[in-house]
């Protein structure tokens, strides 16, 4: 098991954002979190990856294990050395920088010179449209085309475990198509991935497994084709009728 | 005349660009206002002062250029370690308790006071002057003078301009500096350590202000509330040149210490200051995000 998390509680204060819940990805898995608003994806998430103490948030129970290891309280900057990286929500590009930049930036604990070179090579191909426009300020692009360089940023560090969140909030139709596309991709080259997606029925589309997060809560888990075919998950969650 | 006055209005400007320099790069990555910056400066000076004394002492020679270049080093290098310090054992531990703005504000004014008592009860509240040796005739162009004094302020200056604006468009440390002022969450969360870039940056900029100190100190006689004056210019520089931005911080610099020169050109010297201020009243109301045109929080939203 390449993530484990058991018995995970976060508060915000004393808002309570996660009661009590678990989950796992195995290597070579998209796992999609699902879920109305609020509801704690996104959270969870931030716990994995460190963020929550700068966003004000704390664990007050539960263990997050990664490869082995428990990260609980680990920073940002030291869980990307071992291999967990972020898209963050409103994929928070460096604005003011090129894209050149912001992918130096993305391999900035990389010290090899070759290697970073030898990434970014792999990130253009994936994303030509970055290797077009790499003098470009990245504050100038499309929110798309921003996204794309996001997940080329965060691909730099060459990730074992890649936290999507909300890859696909505010993009135009066309990006939303082309993120689902490449998330797969990514995938079939060996980056486990773990997506949160308001877009719960295209999530589940290109995912192995799913959970449906309910007011900070796991209401479901299953393999994505059982979660689709669930009576309750497409009344509620899918918005079918 | 009116060379004259653009000339000294350069010479003032680029110590007012090494301040609002210093004090932007602190801004970027901390975001408030570090008022404390205005001691530093005094301290560079003083420090240069003090190792000026001590290699002369005994000898009424002048200073080699070994001699002054040891003394300017250990008063940059001086104010850096400060700025260091002040950021570890002041808003290190703010930081960590989540300290509001207004917290941090106040803290560097209590730090400004604190230093600047410290340094006067050193020193002595009277005006020091760094013998520099005898004052000779400055050299003609375009009609203007200038000194040998003033010539190596302004390369100096100029100089430290240069290679700071190089190192942070240009160098791993300075990339890693512009995205934490972009966006400290993202930089975080592509490895970079915020609080390495804060010391960084903290370091940086108080030895930019340290130098500012030591080369107005070679043109004029030191005090301990020197500093004061100084953090206002170049608070108003940044400014004036678009809060955070670095080419405003320079530009901003340059751009007051003409404005005020010139101004003194019709109005009495004593409103040198007023100048300044009137600047400022004129760039909040009417183009707040400075000469270039920083896009201020509300727009950002």
């Amino acid at each position: 098991m390449l993530l484990e998390v058991i018995n995970l509680t976060v508060y915000y204060g004393t808002v309570q954002a996660l009661n009590n819940i678990s989950l796992f990805v195995n290597e070579g898995e998209i796992v999609a979190l699902i879920g109305p608003n609020g509801s704690g994806k996104s959270t969870a998430l931030n716990a994995i990856c460190g963020v929550l103490r700068s966003l004000d948030g704390e664990i007050k129970s539960g263990k997050i294990v990664f490869m082995g290891e428990t990260i609980n309280g680990m920073l940002p900057h030291d869980l990307v050395k071992k291999g967990l990286c972020i898209v963050p929500e409103g994929r928070r590009i460096f604005p003011t920088m090129t894209i050149l930049e912001n992918l130096e930036m993305g391999g900035y604990i990389v010290n090899d010179k070759k290697t970073i070179k030898g990434t970014m090579e792999k990130v253009f191909h994936l994303f030509s449209v970055l290797k077009e426009r790499r003098k470009q300020k990245a504050g100038t692009l499309s929110s798309g085309e921003q996204q794309m360089l996001a997940i080329g940023r965060a691909l730099m560090l060459q990730p074992k475990l890649l936290l999507l969140d909300e890859p696909s909030l505010g993009l135009s139709p066309n990006y939303v198509e082309v993120v689902f596309e490449k998330t797969k991709e990514i995938n079939k080259d060996g980056t486990s991935i773990l997506l949160v997606e308001q877009n719960a029925r295209m999530a589940l589309e290109i995912c192995h497994r799913g959970y449906v997060f309910k007011i900070g809560e796991i209401a479901f888990e299953d393999k994505a084709k059982n979660l689709l075919e669930n009576d309750e998950v497409r009344k509620s969650f899918l918005g079918e009728i | 005349m009116i060379q004259q006055l653009i000339l000294n209005g350069i010479i003032a400007g680029s110590i007012y660009a090494l301040i609002a320099l210093g004090f932007t790069i602190i801004y970027r990555t901390v975001k408030f206002f570090h008022f404390a910056h205005g001691v530093v400066y005094t301290a560079g000076a003083y420090l240069t002062y003090s190792v000026f004394s001590y290699l002369l002492s005994g000898t009424s020679n002048q200073l080699s250029v070994i001699g002054w270049g040891i003394a300017i080093l250990i008063g940059i290098v001086g104010a850096g370690v400060l700025g260091i310090f002040i950021d570890r054992f002041i808003y290190h531990p703010l930081r960590r308790q989540k300290a509001s703005n207004l917290t941090f504000l106040l803290a560097s004014f209590g730090v400004f006071i604190f230093l600047q008592n410290l340094i006067q009860l050193i020193y002595g509240a009277q005006i020091l002057t760094i013998r520099t040796g005898p004052i000779k005739e400055g050299h003609q162009i375009f009609n203007a003078v200038i000194t040998d004094i003033q010539i190596l302020i302004l390369f100096v200056s100029c100089w430290l301009l240069v290679v700071l604006w190089l190192f942070i468009q240009r160098t791993k440390l300075g990339k890693a500096m512009r995205a934490v002022a972009d966006d400290p969450i993202a930089a975080n969360v592509v490895g970079i350590n915020p609080e390495r870039i804060i010391l960084t940056s903290f370091a940086i900029g108080s030895a930019l202000a340290g130098a500012a100190g030591i080369l107005i100190s070679f043109e004029t006689n030191i005090e301990p509330t020197m500093g004061f004056n100084a953090l206002l210019k170049g608070i108003i520089a940044s400014i004036v040149g678009g809060i955070g931005s670095i080419p405003g911080a320079m530009f901003g610099g340059f751009f007051l210490g003409i404005a005020e020169n010139l101004g003194i050109w019709k109005i009495q010297a004593g409103w040198k200051d007023c100048i300044a201020f009137a600047i400022l009243i004129v760039f909040l109301l009417l183009r707040p995000g400075g000469i270039w045109g920083v896009k201020t929080e509300k727009e950002r939203l």
